[in-house]
């Protein structure tokens, strides 16, 4: 008679699989294969390669049961010729940014837990993470190949570092908000964010030469993360001591002397346009490894910047940018004080006076809130005369939504982001009045702009027509086509709920479900 | 030599069905086997019992006129499927016998039915505990040491060691 450990792997691996289907989500399906998990010894094997492939954490309790589960599990003595860290491919963590700790503990009341609650280190308070924690996890999974965190200010250059070493074969690393959430609110250095950036420059293996040193500390921090007692793990999870800054190959470079090979299949996604690529070291570092024909950074601004509206005074709406090599180039010189503004012949005078404007107007933008631009318009004429890019990027951006130029730190090429702008009753008026008079306007998602500027270089002497972007559109852009007039009412983003936390979407509500169990 | 139109099995306790080669045009196992040895008298499939052989035949009969491309071998468990209501013999059958169908699935190599059979398993294993899993399939044939690993593999993911 045939018993369930006689199913074949194969035959395990498909009935795990399908478990999803009959899920309603992911985090039931991540709770089933748990149970599976704990049927017999084969389907533990073989559930455990699905279960810890990509976790669904949506809880710290979920983020801190898959490190503990990660770490006991390899603390001596093992049974199993793997770890359960080298099965997690995938891991998104950025839904952590915005977890109530104490909330979290409160609601889950275990005394086992009583522990945890003694060790939470108070710097993880709004973010659910902490720096050791992250690299704990990295150092316990070696084969990740993307990991996601969003806004947490634990990410510190010594974190990255940390990550990119532990971690030979990530491809994707996701890292939106993570360095600049004290930044724009000071307004004043970016240290933490160049700290980032070099440091992934100095950790990833592609930099092959680094000439210079770099006046800084060492930013690692001292560790946060509970040493578990030397009985049980022999000093296992004990955080390495920081090398002195004379050994570590890190300290012997200049950001501006980064040399990269164009073997990189790394893809960061790394900060918001505001952050990014106002540094002129960040600037650099993407013009070279663009101009090396190497897959380029993409920046990407998500939604989840709306939930720090409260801080920001902005909404940004930002959903994709991508930067050419031409772009950046171009905006290396313009961040430059002392150079001239290197537009090409032929451009419009829109483009000529947006220049114009953004470098007189700064003082005034850091009273005023901000200098508007119609970003629509703007894109229209930029990508029309495809070389005088003013911003330097191709960017998707919803209806409606203007965007201010400050002086954040890094020059003319400095800030830029969403602005929803107030008078809306205005703002209906002018897109009927627009929308009649342009005719077009540019509010399409990367994959059209990608198309369109293929479009733009294939005709660079007829403008092209421009889809208005309907609250609903399709993802299709066709430049050839114009699309009829937009039917029934503006086009306003859509408005945001009050929430406790202030302006800003109302969270869902927080799974209670612990990870897997 | 065998008749190429009809071909024989013969089960583990020797028991023969001869049925059409065209009901049996899903199975890569016996696809395979008239390609390299068509000529032989009679096609063995071990460790199927007759009934269950009888069963899986059945379901092939009532496909073999279906004209939907054969799924790769394996099937795609990433994709959903909604099951053909003449499969409905499959959901009221016993957890032990859909076992034994899920595994002469797999020998024969029928991915339409190994995936009719998972979709069904988990169907069923959906909301269960550990215990009752165990408790649907045939628990009194299981060893021990797979029953004294649950309590450890359950640890594993229960117990909170950040703190230790």
């Amino acid at each position: 008679m045939a018993t369930i450990n006689d199913l074949p792997t194969e035959i395990l691996l498909h009935l795990f699989q399908t478990l999803a289907h009959v899920s309603p989500n992911r985090l039931d399906y991540q709770h089933a294969l748990n149970i599976c998990s704990r049927v017999s010894r084969r389907w533990h094997a073989a559930a455990s390669t699905l279960l810890y492939a990509s976790p669904v954490l949506k809880t710290h309790w979920n983020w801190r049961r898959l490190l503990g589960a990660i770490v006991w599990d390899a603390q001596p003595p093992c049974r199993r010729a793997y770890t359960l860290g080298a099965l997690v491919c995938n891991l998104d963590i950025s839904r952590l940014w915005n977890v109530d700790i104490m909330d979290d503990v409160v609601e889950h009341d275990d005394p086992r837990d009583a522990a945890h609650r003694q060790t939470l280190p108070l710097s993880a308070l709004g973010t659910g993470l902490t720096a050791a924690s992250i690299e704990t996890l990295c150092r316990r999974c070696p084969n990740l190949r993307s990991l996601s965190v969003h806004s947490c200010a634990q990410i510190s250059a010594g974190v990255l570092d940390a990550i990119l070493r532990e971690c030979p074969f990530l491809t994707v690393l996701w890292l939106p908000g993570c360095f600049d959430r004290t930044t724009l609110r000071s307004g004043a250095t970016r240290v933490d964010h160049d700290d980032a950036k070099c440091a992934f420059c100095r950790a990833h293996p592609i930099i092959t030469r680094a000439p210079g040193p770099l006046d800084r500390p060492h930013p690692r921090s001292p560790s946060l993360f509970p040493s578990p007692s030397p009985s049980r793990n022999d000093g296992a999870l004990a955080i390495r001591p920081p090398p002195s800054r004379q050994q570590h190959p890190s300290f012997a470079m200049t950001p501006s002397a980064f040399i990269v090979p164009p073997q990189s299949n790394l893809r960061v996604f790394v900060e918001s346009i505001d952050a990014s690529l106002t540094n002129p070291y960040v600037v650099r570092f993407i013009g070279r490894e663009s101009a090396a024909g190497r897959r380029i950074c993409r920046v990407s601004l998500d939604r989840q910047r709306r939930r720090k509206a409260d801080e920001y005074a902005t909404r940004a709406m930002f959903k994709e940018v991508a930067v050419r090599s031409e772009m950046v180039r171009l905006a290396e010189s313009i961040a430059k004080p002392a150079s001239p503004l290197m537009l090409p012949a032929g451009d419009s005078q829109l483009a000529r006076d947006f220049f114009a404007k953004a470098t007189t107007s700064v003082a005034q933008a850091r009273t005023r809130g901000g200098m508007t631009i119609r970003i629509g318009e703007l894109v229209a004429h930029v990508m029309y005369h495809r070389k005088s890019i003013a911003f330097g990027v191709v960017m998707w951006i919803a209806p409606r939504v203007e965007f201010g130029v400050r002086d954040v730190g890094g020059g003319v090429w400095g800030g830029v982001w969403g602005v929803v702008e107030a008078e809306r009753e205005e703002e209906e008026a002018n897109g009927r009045r627009e929308a009649a008079e342009y005719g077009t306007y540019v509010s399409a998602p990367f994959s059209a702009s990608k198309s369109y500027i293929s479009h733009i270089n294939a005709h660079a002497s007829s403008p092209p027509h421009f889809s208005r972007r309907r609250p609903r559109p399709s993802r299709t852009l066709n430049p050839h086509q114009p699309p009829p007039p937009p039917a029934g009412g503006p086009l306003l983003a859509r408005p945001l709920k009050p929430s406790a936390r202030g302006i800003g979407p109302v969270p869902p509500p927080r799974a209670r479900r612990w990870l897997g169990g | 030599m065998s008749d190429p139109a009809n071909i024989t099995l013969v089960t583990m306790d020797g028991t023969t069905f001869t049925v059409p080669s065209a009901y049996l045009h899903r199975s890569k196992l016996v696809q395979d086997w008239l390609r390299s040895e068509g000529d032989k008298q009679a096609m063995e499939v071990k460790h199927v019992t007759p009934f269950v052989l009888q069963g899986v035949l059945n379901f092939c009969e009532i496909h073999a006129e279906d004209t939907s491309e054969p799924l790769a071998d394996p099937a795609d468990p990433t994709k959903p499927f909604e099951a053909d209501p003449r499969d409905d013999a499959f959901r009221g059958m016993p957890d032990d016998q859909l076992l034994q169908f899920t595994m002469a699935a797999d020998i024969l190599q029928i991915p339409e039915l190994v995936r009719l059979t998972a979709q069904e398993m988990a169907s069923r294993i959906d909301g269960k505990s550990p215990d009752q899993i165990r408790a649907m399939f045939n628990p009194d044939d299981l060893a021990e040491e797979d029953v004294d690993s649950d309590n450890e593999m359950g640890e594993v993911g229960e117990e909170g060691a950040i703190s230790k």
